[in-house]
């Protein structure tokens, strides 16, 4: 019984021999080298071992056994392998009890592990600068991106928010945190998002326009536009929002402005009709007084018995002819064509009481560029130097007068 | 009228604290048969403030609180909670928490009211300086307009008059690391604070720089009950404030055991739990943390942990657990019994909550909360001038920004009180009501 014990000693022995990572020296009790294992016999290859003393072989700082213990007792020694750039400790192991039949000497690596930690330790370093990086660069476009962001777990709570989002709706990071998503509009609102965030799927993206509330409990009018992902098998919703107050009341003042013009255009258009009949019915004065006046006198010139009563005709004649230049028809109708399609524009404008930042506004001009413009159509109107006369109420009284 | 606010959000620290609002002769301990009365609050107000504080203002607060609480609840339209707080240092139950625990709900009711009465509250306006007549008076303020916090430089100067007076509001400097290491060189950057970014001294600044007088400004605060595993006030703190401290055990985690009544006023808790080697931890049991309407909010967060048995806690956290159950158990004891021996903290008439499984856990660091010190006012809210120690015209100053109510310690649930009553004395007396 006991001896199969000793030789499952001296198996298990054996094993442990073999299996463990350190080197081990076998020795006699002079400290001579009898035997290694494996793993010793590859390191100390380059040179040899057996049959020296361990403490030659291993280059202690003694030059006999006793020095050797005493140098292992005192510290723990190390052995440098310079061609495999590792390092050992060395342990000192008397076999037997007493009379010492040798010793093992035991011999540690203390490099691997080392330099194994101090690679870890390297990349966790680099790694988690990079995971910095990117975090701050992530942080950066979460914040500096002009539209409010707000993350929404499957409770419907804010769990997350930009600085723009705060500022959209007036409330503190701390306090927008936590609050459902129902508190940020009002009851349609409410029920638009709550639908778009029941409804939605991965990779969809859905949008409504609602009633925002801001903090002091007034209302604005804004775009939320949901997606969806998926985060460690919870749902989580981002909600960008962007206030379109300014943007509803561009559209709004475009409307009005669309508005007005149209309302100018029909104005001119009207002055511009009667003008043209004013101009008609001028003609045809023209043409009836050519045809009852001119023409019968011209004849009579032809058949005029004498010379003194020719002369008398043609003096008639010379006065009817003045006469016919003389105040016929405004000025205006002729001075109005000669107006630019631009300035014609623009005297719709000022027709519609539009003032002149709001036609540069309307038109894209420059304010000079319509300063410019307005001298001209005065200028064509003949209105230079008549300070007291403005565009507008000439412009106004033209109409009136070409309707009436 | 005109609301000048720095930031681009309105409401500042109040709009971020736990609305907490001590009023004497509340009409709910009437209810609750707690007998109190101005003077029993004020006699707390300077017990925690060692005697520091100036008693003409804090009788004024204690004598306005219940005028001002009524103001929020019935005027503002606030809704408060149906059950009183028994806060730290106060000798009764008197504070009224605001039904969703924040503070928010009072600057809203404010800034509504505002918006009703068509008074402009101008953001992103910063205050740069007072604008003096020859004899001194205050007649108005310089200003930057469209500034942007904090980048100097932004914005442009502007000059507004004010026909009846101007009241300065500015808060505290919490967040000022340099004024606060002039008055507490300990105080560096690396010490948290619960407050807003904002929480700087330029308009206290501007006020000394007219000769206002300076009170108390190194007595800081340091808060008890914020948690170290969230930045600034968080969700936990008003979980530790309204059931933690008040129904669980304050603990030291090296040794397992409790070192300070859970129910002192904020600086001796705070200097309890900052001495060295400790590591304070809190422990309150499932019933009573479930009293917190937001408690879903915090585990969530993981601001405040939740464990099935004390092992698991004392595993998880690195607690010796027998030391631990040690504690608890006597803690329990003395609950049925009544008597804290051990610290003498005051267990109260209300109902009492053992410490029973499943077990909440918050870990504890005081974070820089509120700065006692700042400009004189008298109990009319005028700014005191430093020489003549009489008024500065046309200047008035409420809240934070002035100092002397609260001396070395202010207790919890009196800065809002403060806040209103001053504020509204503010208002008429600027105003020549």
């Amino acid at each position: 019984m006991e001896q199969r014990w000793a030789s499952f000693d001296a198996s298990i022995g054996q094993e442990l021999f073999e299996a463990t990572s350190d080197l081990i020296l076998v020795t006699d009790p002079q400290g001579v080298i009898l035997r290694t294992n494996r793993k010793a016999g590859r390191v100390l290859a380059d040179a040899p071992t057996l049959g020296l003393p361990f403490w030659v072989r291993l280059g202690l700082p003694c030059d006999t056994l006793r020095g050797a213990l005493d140098v292992c007792a005192a510290q723990v020694p190390r052995f440098t392998s310079e061609a495999l750039q590792a390092a050992f400790a060395i342990r000192l192991v008397a076999l037997g009890d007493g009379s010492a039949p040798g010793f093992l000497v035991l011999l540690s690596e203390t490099t691997g592990p080392f330099l194994q930690r101090t690679e870890l330790e390297r990349q966790v370093k680099e790694r988690a600068e990079a995971l910095a990086r990117s975090q701050k660069m992530l942080q950066t476009v979460f914040q500096g991106v002009g539209k409010g962001i707000i993350l929404v777990d499957e409770d419907m709570e804010v769990i997350g928010s930009n600085q723009k989002a705060c500022e959209t709706f007036g409330i503190h990071p701390e306090n927008i945190q936590g609050a459902h998503i129902r508190s940020l509009c009002d009851g349609p609102g409410q029920e638009a998002v709550l639908g778009m965030l029941d409804t939605i799927v991965e990779n969809q993206v859905m949008s409504a326009e609602v009633t925002a509330l801001y903090f002091d409990k007034s209302s604005f009018p804004a775009v939320f536009t949901v997606s969806l992902i998926t985060v460690e098998g919870s749902r989580l919703w981002i909600i960008i929002t962007e206030d379109i107050s300014r943007q509803k009341e561009m559209e709004q003042q475009l409307k009005t402005g669309k508005v007005q013009t149209e309302e100018a255009n029909i104005a001119l258009r009207n002055v511009l009709k009667s003008i043209q009949l004013e101009q008609e019915e001028h003609s045809a004065k023209l043409s009836r007084r050519i045809t009852g006046d001119l023409v019968p006198i011209l004849h009579k010139i032809r058949s005029a018995p004498t010379a003194e009563v020719r002369n008398g005709y043609i003096d008639f004649l010379g006065e009817l002819l003045a006469s016919l230049t003389r105040g016929a028809g405004p000025q205006m109708d002729f001075a109005l064509h000669r107006l630019s399609k631009t300035e014609m524009k623009i005297c719709n404008f000022i027709l519609a009481g539009f003032s002149t930042k709001e036609i540069c506004a309307t038109m894209n001009l420059a304010f000079d560029t319509v300063q410019t413009h307005r001298k001209n159509i005065r200028r064509k109107l003949g209105l230079s130097g008549s300070a007291g006369v403005s565009l507008h109420g000439y412009l106004n009284s033209r109409k009136v007068a070409v309707g009436a | 009228m005109l609301v000048i606010e720095k930031m681009k959000l309105p409401g500042g620290n109040s709009a971020l604290s736990g609305g907490l609002f001590a009023a004497a002769n509340a009409p709910l301990q009437a209810a609750d048969g707690i007998e109190d009365s101005p003077a029993l609050m004020a006699e707390d107000m300077f017990k925690a403030g060692h005697g520091l504080n100036h008693p003409e203002l804090v009788r004024t607060v204690a004598e306005g609180s219940l005028g001002a609480f009524l103001w929020c609840r019935d005027d503002l339209g606030v809704v408060f909670a149906d059950s009183l707080h028994h806060g730290g240092g106060h000798s009764v139950p008197r504070i009224y928490s605001p039904a969703n625990c924040s503070g928010s709900v009072i600057l809203q009711a404010m800034l509504v009211k505002c918006r009703e009465l068509g008074i402009p509250i101008r953001l992103q306006t910063a205050m740069k300086g007072f604008i003096q007549d020859a004899g001194g008076a205050v007649v108005g303020a310089e200003v930057i307009a469209d500034y942007i916090f904090p980048r100097e430089g932004s914005g442009s100067v502007r000059r507004i008059g004010a026909a009846r007076g101007v009241v300065l509001a500015t808060g505290g400097y919490c967040q000022d690391v340099e004024f606060r290491k002039v008055h507490d060189p300990g105080l560096g950057a690396a010490l948290e604070t619960t407050n807003h970014p904002g929480a700087t001294a330029e308009g206290l600044v501007s006020a000394l720089r007219i000769g206002a007088t300076p009170v108390h400004l190194s007595w800081f605060q340091m808060g008890p009950w914020t948690s170290r595993d969230e930045e600034g006030w968080g969700v936990s703190t008003m979980f530790s404030v309204l059931v933690g401290l008040r129904h669980g055990v304050m603990i030291d985690a090296c040794t397992g055991r409790r070192f300070v009544n859970e129910l002192a006023d904020r600086l001796s808790r705070s200097q309890e739990m900052v001495a060295a080697g400790r590591d304070p931890m809190l422990i309150v049991g499932g019933v009573a943390a479930r009293q917190y309407p937001n408690l879903a909010q915090c585990l969530k967060r993981g601001a405040v942990k939740r464990y099935g048995t004390l092992e698991e806690l004392a595993r998880d956290q690195a607690i010796d657990s027998a030391a631990l159950a040690a504690t608890l158990e006597h803690y329990n004891r003395s609950l049925d019994e009544g008597v804290d021996e051990e610290f003498g903290r005051p267990l109260g008439t209300q109902e009492r909550y053992r410490i029973e499984p499943p077990y909440h856990l918050v870990r504890l660091r005081p974070k820089l909360h509120y700065c006692n010190g700042g400009i004189q006012i008298d109990s009319g809210a005028r700014v005191l001038d430093l020489g003549r120690h009489r008024p500065i015209p046309g200047l008035h100053a409420a809240g934070e920004v002035t100092g002397g109510v609260h001396g070395a310690c202010r207790l919890g649930g009196v800065a809002i009180p403060e806040c209103i009553v001053f504020g509204r004395i503010a208002g008429r007396n600027a105003a020549g009501l």
